[in-house]
């Protein structure tokens, strides 16, 4: 016992060391996604072709083809290595759902979305509720918090947020309460084009996950 | 074999010192104040049961549809009330840490509680919540209560208590910052970052109503737009610049080790550089981003730049009362006495 307390400021700088090495290991930012066999021709197609246009007549690379498999080889050999490096620490990572990749704000769009929400009255869409837009500011404070955006916003193209349905119904039990004459809810939401000074203004607005509710569907609570 | 000896002497010493809590209690007082406004605002919101039950009990929360669920959906359900129950527990542990009553079990009941409700409802998670979860790991295992807090007045009868504690937690408070500013600036993988996307980032950023606090639509026009990409390039060159504050701290600690830049760097204390960057930078995303408390909580870290000894010094010249008194603490940043 007594031998620890001596050895103790030891024992205390190997820990540490080992925290601090385990939580460099998490921050590295190995790939995690693997590549279906049949999507590697397609895997990042935009972006491996821009390298192999910079790389092709340096001559260290083949065709294009050839590039494409290497690149994709060479993408899922770092995903290995991440696997097996990062394997030790993971399951702390994992236990309090944290990270140490902060890739915040990483990439920031350059085609951002607006929840919208209007009512039905007496057969005419109205407008209620658009961020940032003073005009219709109707439960404005709570869309704007930052765990209720987590519900609805997505970074994905093809789904909406997981939440996202039960979101909607519960916008919708809100603004009929609010508007009592409202025959139905519509929630949806809208992307258009921001631009960059040298870039022309492009007022496109694409509307999508668009949900319309009635008094029904709005107490429904599975209507996945 | 004789230096690598001397190597591990020294890192034993290094993780050793201590001082005195001022430092780690800020630390603690900060991110604590800014959960409690965070779990009281989803109250006046009146999101507790959204954000906390199950979509079966007027939720958002799909979790009973999982296979595994989280501890305390197995022990109370997705109801209602064990949402609330779970926010309230949030709270009074949040409330008991800022107070610093139980310190360290407080920290270790908050962390439990709000690993649950990440459970419940993973996409209300940022990356906020996270680094306050790396903090609230540390605030178990290092003594962030030691002084202003009531575990100090049941101790000693006085709020603060200049015991020194292992100076550990504070160092790795630090190595947290650096590794987060570091890595956030290595992952701007987006274009508009970077020159080749001429700057245009935090312009881009300020045109998504889900993040930005008022309409910048404005920021097209010059002179606003070259003021955005000023405010780019520079949030890129600190954030990727800022390993350099651990060769600062190296100065600092071994200034008989510096060199010539290392002793300019010493003098001026250049580490400021980034410390004010960073202060300036959060303050203004506070005002023109809507990012919750990301912005306060981490400024709430930055107390840990500083040694206690040097908090005591300033308290002493602008506040009124002054600190009892200090551990014998020197200026390297070194701290003095072994924990």
């Amino acid at each position: 016992m007594r031998g620890l307390r001596d050895r103790w400021p030891q024992i205390r700088a190997a820990v540490l060391c080992l925290v601090v090495i385990g939580n460099l290991l998490q921050a590295i930012p190995f790939p995690r996604k693997t590549v279906e066999d049949d999507k590697r021709a397609e895997w990042r197609k935009g972006d491996v072709e821009l390298w192999h246009s910079w790389l092709a007549p340096t001559g260290i690379v083949g065709s294009r083809a050839e590039f494409q498999e290497q690149v994709v080889d060479a993408y899922l050999a770092l995903r290995e290595a991440g696997n097996w490096v990062q394997a030790p620490v993971r399951p702390f990572f994992s236990t309090i759902r944290t990270t140490q990749q902060w890739g915040l704000f990483a990439v920031v769009t350059e085609k951002p979305e607006r929840l919208v929400v209007d009512v039905e009255v007496d057969g005419e869409w109205r407008r209620i509720s658009a961020r940032l837009r003073t005009e219709y500011p109707w439960e404005n404070e709570r869309f704007k918090y930052r765990r209720v955006r987590g519900t609805w916003d997505t970074i994905h193209k093809d789904r909406p947020a997981p939440l996202y349905e039960a979101f909607c119904r519960w916008t919708a039990r809100r603004a009929f309460a609010d508007y009592p004459d409202a025959a139905r809810v519509r929630v949806r939401r809208e992307q258009f084009v921001a631009s960059a000074p040298w870039e022309k203004l492009d007022d496109t607005v694409t509307p999508s996950n668009e949900r319309i509710l009635d008094r029904g569907k709005a107490s429904l609570w599975a209507l996945r | 074999m004789n230096r690598l000896k001397t190597t591990w002497q020294e890192i034993v010493r290094f993780w050793g010192e201590a001082e005195a809590g001022t430092s780690m209690a800020l630390v603690r007082i900060g991110i604590a104040l800014c959960v409690v406004y965070d779990l009281l605002h989803i109250w006046r919101l009146n999101l507790v049961v959204p954000l906390f039950a199950g979509e079966e009990h007027g939720g958002w929360s799909h979790v009973m549809t999982r296979t595994v669920w989280p501890m305390w959906i197995e022990w109370f359900g997705a109801t209602e009330l064990s949402g609330v129950a779970l926010h309230a527990s949030m709270t009074l542990a949040a409330v008991a840490l800022l107070l610093g009553f139980r310190t360290r079990m407080a920290a270790a009941i908050l962390l439990f509680l709000w690993i649950q409700w990440t459970g419940i409802l993973p996409t209300g998670d940022r990356g906020i919540d996270q680094l306050i979860r790396n903090i609230l790991v540390l605030m178990v295992f290092g003594d962030f209560g030691r002084t202003l807090s009531v575990d100090a007045l049941a101790r000693t009868g006085r709020w603060a208590d200049p015991t020194p504690v292992s100076v550990w937690p504070r160092r790795l408070v630090l190595g947290q910052m650096i590794l987060m500013y570091t890595s956030a600036g290595f992952l701007k993988s987006g274009l508009t970052w970077w020159p080749m996307g001429g700057f245009a980032a935090l312009h881009f950023a300020l045109q998504d109503p889900s993040v930005a606090a008022y309409d910048f639509g404005w920021t097209r026009a010059q002179p606003w737009f070259f003021i955005t990409q000023i405010g780019t390039a520079t949030t890129i060159l600190y954030q990727c610049t800022y390993p350099l504050v651990l060769l600062l701290f190296w100065w600092r600690r071994y200034p008989e080790r510096a060199g010539r830049i290392g002793r300019i760097a010493n003098g001026y204390r250049l580490e400021w550089i980034w410390l004010l960057l960073g202060a300036w930078f959060h303050v203004n995303l506070g005002l023109v981003m809507n990012l919750g408390i990301f912005p306060w909580a981490m400024l709430a870290l930055y107390p840990a730049w500083f040694t206690s000894e040097e908090w005591h010094r300033w308290s002493a010249r602008w506040l009124p009362l002054r600190a009892n008194s200090s551990p014998p603490t020197d200026d390297s940043g070194r701290g003095s006495v072994p924990a």
